[in-house]
């Protein structure tokens, strides 16, 4: 079974690799790493129970324009959570994130702040990498510290969004705000 | 070890006994707990490590997930307050690590490692999130505090070890007084009667166990043993005596097996001479046998010239006298052997013996090349011997000389008077004797070279001859030589005669008488010996009459007498001594005598004695000497 994994990993960890030379110069480094990060997130969270109810799948939105091209939806095929298969959906307006259960929005995203409005309070996982990104509601933010990908989380945005942070996730964070900004 | 427990008094391996159950007893039960102890913190180790893994697994989990080695080394550190750990390793799903904790007793290897390659146990745990493999969780702890509680085990085990054989000593020492009490002295006494066997055994009182019942037989054993002693000793004094005689018998047998071994060795030897001797023999008889048939069928022939016949008859005569030789050594080692030789003693000047063997060799060594000398006193020199046989010694040690000796050399023989002894010394230039040869030398039937191929013929006898007559006249033989090529020289040493007697007048220095005018009638069942003697007698000058059959020659008789009969003895149809008896009839009934001469191939004394009997005056052996037949028949006619 270890063995399989491993086999599997390397072949995937191969198909990244390919992909990567192939389209190197489309897809920066910086998302390359975020899209992986973006992918163990929601291993982390726990989302109210009445979430999955009638969810047939888990959806990775991304608020347009998408900056992980083909990356992320490389690593989220086939892969599942809480039973159900990971979707990688692009969204081009707060009237799309029906059905979303993690939504990211990119700093250079078009429609950053009417999407992260729209999403406070409803049971969805916002991830970003703007400044300014937890203060205007976010979750979890990605930054980049000594050429390496770390983040910061706000738990009373979790918390009013209806979601649990993972004590672990906690401890890996380089700050935990609580409160309002 | 064994020998030492075996050697204690018995109250000693009583304790020792008891101390040595206890101490095996607590060892074995101390070491049992301890493996079931070490077993079970063993398999209890081995949970903790999986289960140390396992949190470690559940707490990296994150940190594997976002690679973020810093958080996951600080997860690990905590596993520093748990000492026995000594490594604990993180795994990628890649197999590739993470991160490490390491102490000093073993780092972190840079794969995933093989189970075997941990020391001392470890547990691993598998990094999974949303069942998915994220990584996995190696822990290795070591086993150091269970050393700590196997020596707590083993000091609280002496000390057990101690008590308990405080507790045993104690017991077998009450233990001893009770059991083995009655057995110390029982035993004391048991020492103590070798020395004073009229002791009384010391009386106990015992429980009525096996201890009980070992004194009381002991006593009864003692009873039967003091009435039984005394008969052992007889026994064993009876056993010394059939030791002793059964010894001797076995010595006895020993040495009558040696004497028979020995007998049997003397047996073949003997037997191996008798078969040389009867090769010798046979050879002897037979070389000269040749020789004269050889020339007598020369003679056969038609007709052979005057030189031939000259050579022939020489020859034939020659090895006539040879062969006679052979025979008469025969029949003198035979006499001789049997104690039959008689000597005529007689005091005798060896002088005259010299000089007779001297001038009869003369011819046979100068036909050899071999020059003879003689070294004599002026003085007589008497012994008292027999002529014939003291004659015989001299002539076979100087023809033995000849014999040995190649041509240009010399015999010597020389006679000398010492502290009244006469010593015949025969020295020659020859070919000398070995050393290892000269013991053997006056043995019979020995010959230095005993091969077929051998140079010088003979019996051997000679020298044995010549040793047996002269040790029968009282003296004693010695032969010498430097070896091989160096000559030799035989002695014979005789007791001087004080007496000077004046010796009688030998017959033989005389010339042969002449039978001018006698007459003579001989008689013999074989052509060729009538023919010889006839042959003898009339080379003397006398006038023979032959007859090959005894009843011819008494006829013959009546018709006309001789001077005198020579007569063989064994005939067909009348023996020599009828003859003679019919001849004495006839003689008487006409007033005369006819003395007779007797010639026989028996030559022993008894026949010579029974012949001389019968009326014959002489006896003469076969083969016929010529000299002595001519002497006989001239003194005979003397007698008329």
């Amino acid at each position: 079974m270890l063995n399989a994994c491993r086999f599997l990993l390397i072949v995937f960890v191969g198909l990244v690799s390919a992909h990567v030379r192939v389209e190197g110069q489309a897809i920066p480094d910086e998302y390359r790493l975020k899209a992986a990060f973006m992918y163990q997130f929601p291993q982390f969270v726990e989302w109210p129970s009445t979430t999955w109810e009638d969810a047939q799948s888990v959806q990775l939105c991304i608020a347009s324009p998408d900056p992980f091209g083909s990356e992320l939806e490389q690593l989220v095929r086939g892969e599942m959570l809480n039973g159900r298969p990971l979707l990688v959906r692009e969204i081009a307006g707060s009237d799309e994130l029906v059905g979303c259960h993690v939504l990211f929005v990119g700093a250079h995203s078009d429609v950053a702040a009417p999407v992260l409005k729209a999403a406070a309070g409803r049971p969805i996982l916002t991830v970003g990498d703007g400044d300014r990104f937890l203060e205007n509601g976010g979750i979890i933010v990605m930054k980049i510290v000594d050429g390496r990908v770390r983040f910061e989380v706000n738990t009373t945005n979790a918390a009013r969004n209806g979601l649990r942070i993972s004590s672990q996730l906690l401890s890996l964070a380089l700050t935990v705000r609580e409160g309002p900004p | 070890m064994r020998r030492w427990f075996a050697r204690l008094p018995v109250h000693r391996k009583l304790v020792t006994s008891a101390l040595l159950v206890t101490g095996v007893s607590l060892v074995m039960a101390m070491l049992g707990l301890s493996v079931i102890d070490a077993l079970r913190y063993r398999a209890g180790a081995r949970e903790d490590a999986v289960a140390l893994a396992r949190v470690i697994a559940e707490n990296t989990s994150a940190a594997v997930a976002f690679r973020d080695a810093d958080a996951a080394r600080e997860i690990l550190a905590s596993v520093r307050v748990r000492d026995v750990v000594t490594r604990a390793c993180v795994y990628l799903p890649d197999g590739t690590l993470f991160v490490g904790y390491s102490t000093r007793t073993g780092v972190c290897p840079q794969t995933v490692p093989e189970d075997r390659t941990w020391v001392g146990v470890f547990g691993s745990a598998v990094i999974s999130r949303n069942a998915r493999a994220q990584g996995s969780v190696y822990v290795e702890r070591d086993l150091s505090d269970l050393r700590g509680r196997l020596l707590v085990t083993g000091i609280a085990g002496i000390l057990m070890f101690i008590f308990a054989a405080t507790a045993a000593y104690l017991l077998a020492q009450r233990v001893h007084a009770v059991v083995s009490g009655p057995i110390s002295a029982l035993a004391q006494f048991a020492r103590s009667y070798g020395d004073n066997p009229q002791a009384e055994p010391p009386t106990l009182t015992t429980a009525p166990d096996e201890v009980g019942d070992l004194v009381k037989s002991f006593n009864e054993m003692l009873t039967r043993v003091r009435t039984t002693s005394a008969d052992v000793t007889a026994a064993n004094r009876e056993l010394k005596r059939s030791n002793e005689a059964l010894q001797r018998e076995n010595e006895e047998r020993r040495r009558v097996e040696t004497e028979r071994e020995a007998a049997l060795s003397r047996e073949r030897e003997a037997n191996r001479l008798k078969d040389e001797l009867l090769a010798a023999v046979s050879h002897e008889l037979r070389t000269p046998l040749n020789a004269m048939m050889g020339w007598a069928q020369v003679l056969a022939t038609a007709t052979p010239s005057e030189e031939t016949i000259r050579k022939a008859v020489t020859s034939i005569v020659k090895n006539a006298r040879a062969q006679t030789r052979v025979i008469e050594d025969l029949v003198d080692v035979s006499m001789i052997a049997t104690g039959k030789m008689r000597l005529n003693f007689q005091p005798l000047d060896l002088r005259s013996v010299v000089a007779s063997t001297i001038e009869s060799m003369e011819t046979v060594a100068t036909a050899a090349g071999v020059r003879l000398e003689q070294v004599v006193p002026r003085d007589s020199c008497f012994v008292a011997g027999d002529r014939d046989r003291l004659q015989q010694v001299l002539w076979n040690l100087v023809s033995n000389g000849v014999k040995f000796t190649p041509g240009g050399g010399t015999v010597s023989v020389t006679l000398m008077r010492q502290d009244q002894e006469i010593r015949v010394a025969v020295s020659d230039t020859g070919i000398g004797i070995s050393s290892s040869f000269l013991p053997h030398v006056f043995d019979r039937f020995r010959q230095a070279d005993g091969s077929l191929t051998r140079e010088h013929g003979g019996l051997g006898l000679g020298l044995a001859i010549v040793k047996e007559l002269t040790e029968l006249h009282g003296g004693s033989v010695s032969a010498e030589s430097e070896g091989r090529n160096r000559g030799a020289r035989f002695s014979f040493v005789l007791p001087e005669l004080s007496v000077e007697v004046q010796e009688e007048q030998s017959t033989e220095e005389t010339a042969l008488p002449s039978l001018a005018g006698i007459t003579v009638f001989a008689v013999d069942d074989n052509d060729d010996a009538v023919a010889m003697i006839a042959a003898s007698l009339a080379s003397a000058g006398a006038q023979v009459d032959t007859f090959t059959n005894p009843v011819d020659a008494l006829a013959a008789w009546q018709q006309r007498r001789a001077d005198v009969l020579v007569c063989d003895l064994a005939m067909p149809h009348m023996s020599g001594l009828d003859l003679l008896c019919s001849i004495r009839r006839l003689d008487s009934s006409r007033g005369v005598f006819t003395p007779a001469v007797a010639v026989s191939a028996h030559a022993s004394e008894q026949h010579q004695a029974e012949s001389l009997r019968g009326g014959f005056q002489f006896h003469l052996p076969k083969p016929l000497h010529q000299d002595a037949l001519v002497r006989a028949v001239a003194e005979a006619a003397a007698h008329t």
